[in-house]
């Protein structure tokens, strides 16, 4: 198992990065409660590397409305703290798409992986994955616009 | 705007994730409860049990219909003994046998037992009364050889029936003059494959016709059907067997 953490811990862990909007600790904390599981119950774990990226995702949601439930449900947006070690801008536009969106945006651009990869390694059917990454790109259009007075 | 996150999202790139993160994993793997091993059915074994389940089923349903089909019934209120119609007709047939089917009938024969007098008459489903022509008729009809079949509607009534017929085969009650009822035990003979020779005595006996030799008593118990004769020789009571049988035989269980 410690050979998937080197081939795809550092993926998991800016995976759950990108969705906490750049919040370090949800993003440690969730990648390493995953891996712990899956060492712990790795004689019924199929496929790790898909199982690793569910497990930390649901870790990391858990984690995000928790948290935003602390802030006196201080809106949707602030499901995640101020604190980011993300620029600006990225973290900006990431705060303006769904947990869901954030993840599809991450593995499609970041990690390159085709919509049917994201799909399954999101637990998420492929038109599902389409329409996170087309809402995505809407939402990042209509923040350039609003900013720029101009689209990209 | 697919490079635009392209561009955006490449600044992940910058953020490390901590060294000691490995560490970490492994310390929390090490608090988590040991997990009980999990085994886990292999697919082929899913599909043995499954096929196991059909063919036991299968089996357990062709046994219950080989069972239906080749064992007695239970002892139900069900009847299986033919109509009092199908009765009328299929005992016409026989020769020598003359023959009566009484729908109405109730019968206080099961109650002749000592211990039972006056019992309450048990109503019948039918009953058939009969006598073989080849056996003579006397003046009154009375001491004419007869058979007769009781039909009732549950088993346990006809097998009642029969435990008090044939118990009045070893037990009766006398009189004296002058004296109290008592209670006499017989010691009945068997002669036939139903019949039992009670009263046995020599042929002109004072008192009696002079052919009489005793009483034969026949009782058959089939189902819910109990058939029963009375003949006074031994001739006779071979008749009354035969047709005793042939009537259990027509009426069925």
């Amino acid at each position: 198992m410690e050979s998937v953490y080197r081939s795809h811990g550092g993926v998991v862990w800016r995976a759950v990065l990108t969705m906490a909007a750049g919040d370090r600790g949800v993003a440690d904390e969730a990648t390493a409660e995953a891996f712990a599981r899956l060492l712990a119950y790795r004689e019924g774990v199929r496929d790790p590397v898909a199982w690793v990226f569910r497990t930390a995702f649901g870790v990391a949601a858990k984690e995000l409305g928790r948290r935003s439930m602390v802030a006196d449900g201080a809106a949707v947006v602030g499901m995640v703290s101020d604190v980011s070690v993300l620029p600006p801008d990225l973290t900006s536009a990431l705060r303006r798409l769904s947990l869901d969106q954030r993840v599809a945006v991450f593995l499609h651009y970041f990690a390159d992986m085709s919509v049917g990869e994201v799909a399954r390694l999101t637990g998420s059917p492929s038109a599902t994955v389409k329409v996170r990454l087309h809402r995505a790109r809407r939402s990042l259009r209509e923040s350039m616009t609003t900013v720029g007075g101009d689209s990209v | 705007m697919s490079e635009a996150w392209r561009d955006l999202i490449s600044a992940v790139e910058d953020v490390e994730p901590p060294m000691d993160l490995w560490t970490e994993v492994v310390r929390r793997e090490g608090q988590m409860a040991p997990r009980p091993t999990s085994w886990r059915v292999p697919r082929w074994g899913i599909v043995a049990l499954a096929a196991a389940g059909c063919a036991a089923v299968i089996f357990l349903l062709a046994l219950a219909a080989h069972s239906r089909s080749s064992s007695p019934g239970p002892a139900t209120s069900q009847h299986a003994a033919i109509s009092p119609s199908q009765a009328r007709v299929e005992l016409a047939a026989v020769p020598h046998l003359r023959v009566k089917v009484d729908t109405k009938d109730r019968t206080s024969s099961c109650t002749t037992v000592p211990q039972r007098p006056g019992g309450t008459a048990v109503p019948l489903r039918y009953s058939v009364s009969a006598v073989d022509t080849r056996m003579p008729a006397y003046p009154g009809n009375s001491d004419r050889p007869f058979i007769e079949a009781l039909v009732f509607p549950h088993i346990s009534e006809a097998a009642s029936c029969y435990r008090f017929l044939r118990a009045s085969d070893y037990t009766t009650t006398v009189s004296h003059h002058g004296q109290p009822l008592r209670q006499v035990k017989l010691h009945p003979k068997r002669v036939g494959r139903y019949t039992l020779e009670i009263y046995p005595h020599k042929p002109g006996q004072p008192g009696v016709p002079a052919h009489w030799t005793g009483q034969y008593d026949l009782v058959i118990l089939n189902g819910h059907t109990v058939v029963f004769g009375m003949s006074h020789n031994a001739a006779h009571a071979a008749l009354v067997e035969a047709d005793g049988i042939k009537v259990r035989d027509i009426i069925g269980d």
